[in-house]
């Protein structure tokens, strides 16, 4: 085949793969925001449910007064509309029956001494304390999707303009590198699955 | 009288979270998506502490903080950036813009109660 026809070739192949991807980036985009904002709204909704919550949480926190016949029904009632929603994420629907689960245990036995049942108020606040670092994983995957989202939005505006000077791997790479906030983003774009740091916990006062 | 505390993140559940944290301890909370909208949430109003994401659209939380720390009536007003960002350099960033302090996510509850405690006095 002459040199020139084997160049045509391979430009028309080279343009078919643009085609395609400047095809596929949008519907890959518009899908990744439709699963970041359903999540976004389903644990917002399911937080919604825990505020109206937290008054029984007290009742169970406080055996003055209580009424603990109610406390589960009432826990229920409030959890019932983010139990519904189809997109609740798989842990968070388990970490709602888990709480449902020792609300029922707890209130089972009463009344009953002081003992046990501030036991499992403690237990219960424990578990609380992890459903609230829990729900913040929402907005540390929305941001992970945010990023890849305009990388994407990135990749196609670089593809739809041909007179433009192709983007070179390294620089894009070291491009997105620079925009993550998390230790995991930098881990798994390095593609190691080997410890390295953890963002820190504790808070520094300047 | 209950503090104020103005509450600044672009996600509505984080701002849920914070909020449930805060008024469980008996703080008011105002919220707003942005810096931008948190400044014209201010508006000369008594705010006694803000909580402060640092990535935002239209304001991100650096430069709300200088913005805020530029009005007379906040200058004073202690920032504690709540954020998943966790490099020094970025916490550079924020004290020298005038945040008294830098809180990762996943925050605990305990966590942000005590650091809000300390800085509202």
């Amino acid at each position: 085949m002459p040199q020139a026809l084997d160049t045509l070739v391979d430009a028309q192949a080279a343009q078919a793969v643009l085609g395609l991807c400047a095809g596929i980036l949008p519907v890959w985009v518009r899908q990744l925001e439709l699963s970041r904002t359903q999540s976004e709204a389903a644990v917002t909704q399911m937080m919604q449910a825990f505020a109206g919550l937290a008054p029984q949480l007290n009742l169970l926190q406080n055996p003055a007064g209580q009424d603990m016949a109610n406390l589960v029904p009432a826990c229920e009632h409030a959890f019932a509309p983010a139990l519904r929603n189809g997109d609740l994420p798989q842990d968070a629907r388990a970490a709602i029956e888990q709480v449902l689960h020792m609300l029922r245990d707890a209130c089972a036995g009463a009344p009953r001494s002081r003992e046990p049942e501030t036991a499992a108020a403690q237990a219960l606040t424990d578990q609380i304390d992890r459903m609230y670092q829990g729900f913040q994983y929402q907005d540390r995957i929305s941001q992970m999707i945010a990023l890849l989202e305009a990388d994407m939005n990135r990749l196609k505006d670089a593809i739809g303009n041909p007179s433009a000077s192709t983007p070179q791997l390294d620089a894009w790479l070291s491009r997105l590198e620079s925009q993550y906030a998390m230790q995991e983003q930098r881990r798994t774009h390095a593609d190691a699955h080997d410890g390295g740091p953890d963002d820190p916990k504790e808070t520094t006062f300047f | 009288m209950a503090k104020t505390i103005l509450v600044i993140d672009d996600s509505a559940s984080l701002r849920q979270v914070v909020k449930m944290a805060l008024t469980g301890a008996g703080y008011n909370v105002i919220e707003a998506g942005d810096g931008q909208a948190a400044l014209a949430l201010l508006d000369g109003r008594q705010v006694n502490m803000a909580v402060c994401d640092v990535n935002m659209p239209i304001m991100n939380g650096i430069e709300f903080v200088k913005a805020a720390k530029a009005l007379a009536a906040y200058k004073f007003m202690p920032i504690l950036m709540l954020t998943t960002e966790s490099q020094e350099e970025k916490k550079e960033q924020g004290k020298a813009a005038g945040a008294k302090a830098w809180m990762v996510k996943p925050f605990s509850p305990t966590q942000l109660v005590n650091a809000v405690s300390k800085l509202c006095v």
